[in-house]
């Protein structure tokens, strides 16, 4: 063996021993830390709705949309800062496309797009707030498709990458 | 969001668990059992409500997380609030998570764009004062001369090379996870790599040179 090995094998031996270890408790606190963030989501939501109580919540809801409909009339799309979005993808040979992305945490389902029409296009318009987004497209239920209509990308972690739109 | 399985133990992992969601589901696991589970097989019961299963998979893998956020922002109190939020947004996406890639990678690929951004807009500044921060307070064993001059050699190496060195030799990664997880190119992973270790030689080399003489 000559030196330059063995200098190097010393090297990988040293380097095996540097990782650092996560301090004590650490599993713990993130456990907390997600519960704590659902447990207050939840009692917002037990505020919004008292048991047996549907006065509460539906004078909420009245209010609400009449203020809605009051900002639609009076403000249109100036008054508000979403922004309607139309995706497309052409997958001519699909069953079923779906959207999905860090505007709606990735939950799959909840936006369906409509097609394809006579050019194989699939569609839908999504209202969206100003800011970055990272989504993809989920084909026939099965395969994550990046938007090849996208000048932005960014690594989604599985080798593949999210498309970005930045309103 | 998935939902929880409520345990009475603070997420730790000491024997036995069954406890009630309030939402109808119990959680059976056992240590035993759930360390023999794979990481898929964890995050699908975890999507089922089980939160003792990602509690699991932190355990798995809290240290590579955390090194690499270590390594990423040379702060212990930083690293440990950037691995807490990397497993965090990983527990919100679960959903996206495919069993084809290792869950390990995923995590560790989420922490370094999240360190990433965070370097974005507060630590360029750090950067010029990183050099003066006294390493010996964060070290892990003080007493070990060894450890304290390599970490030293480390921590003098550029933030682009001393990522990939220590995912590539500390963690035992492949140049094709190191290139995953950093969003970089496969031949920048393994340039990188190399001019790391010659990097870290070279001062290996000064640093423990010059403590010979101060002992003689």
């Amino acid at each position: 063996m000559n030196g330059g090995d063995y200098q190097d094998r010393q090297l990988d031996e040293r380097l095996a021993s540097a990782r650092m270890q996560a301090p004590d408790g650490f599993a713990s606190r993130v456990v907390a830390r997600i519960r704590e963030e659902e447990s207050s989501a939840a009692s917002v939501w037990s505020l919004l709705w008292p048991a047996g109580q549907w006065f509460v919540p539906a004078a909420a809801g009245a209010l609400a949309t009449l203020l809605l409909v009051i900002g639609i009339t009076f403000f249109g799309r100036h008054g508000g800062e979403n922004v309607k979005v139309t995706f497309e993808l052409h997958a001519p040979d699909a069953h079923q496309v779906e959207l999905a992305g860090s505007f709606n945490d990735w939950a799959r389902g909840r936006i369906v797009l409509d097609g394809p029409d006579a050019t194989g296009n699939w569609t839908a318009t999504v209202s969206l707030p100003a800011g970055r987004h990272e989504y993809l497209f989920m084909v026939d239920g099965r395969e994550w498709v990046t938007d090849p209509k996208a000048t932005v990308f960014r690594p989604d972690g599985f080798g593949n990458r999210n498309a970005v739109l930045d309103i | 969001m998935p939902r929880f399985c409520y345990d009475s133990r603070g997420g730790t992992s000491q024997g036995g668990f069954s406890g009630d969601s309030g939402q109808g589901e119990r959680c059976t696991y056992n240590e035993k059992e759930m360390t023999d589970l794979t990481d898929a097989e964890l995050v699908t019961e975890c999507l089922g409500g089980k939160m003792d299963c990602f509690a699991e998979l932190v355990r798995r893998y809290q240290d590579p997380v955390y090194n690499l956020a270590y390594r990423m922002t040379s702060n212990a109190s930083e690293a440990e609030d950037l691995a807490q939020e990397a497993f965090i947004r990983a527990f919100r996406k679960l959903r996206k998570y495919k069993p084809e890639y290792q869950f390990r990678n995923w995590v560790m690929t989420i922490c370094a764009n999240l360190t990433k951004n965070r370097f974005r807009s507060v630590v360029r500044k750090r950067n010029a004062e990183e050099a003066h921060l006294d390493l010996y307070s964060r070290h892990p064993d003080p007493m070990d001369p060894r450890r304290i001059a390599l970490e030293e050699a480390i921590t003098l190496l550029p933030r682009s090379l001393r990522v990939p060195l220590v995912l590539k030799h500390v963690e035992g990664m492949s140049y094709e996870e190191v290139s995953g997880v950093l969003g970089i190119s496969l031949s920048a992973a393994k340039m990188r790599v190399k001019r790391a270790r010659d990097e870290l030689t070279a001062l290996l080399g000064q640093t423990e040179s010059a403590a010979k003489e101060k002992k003689s």
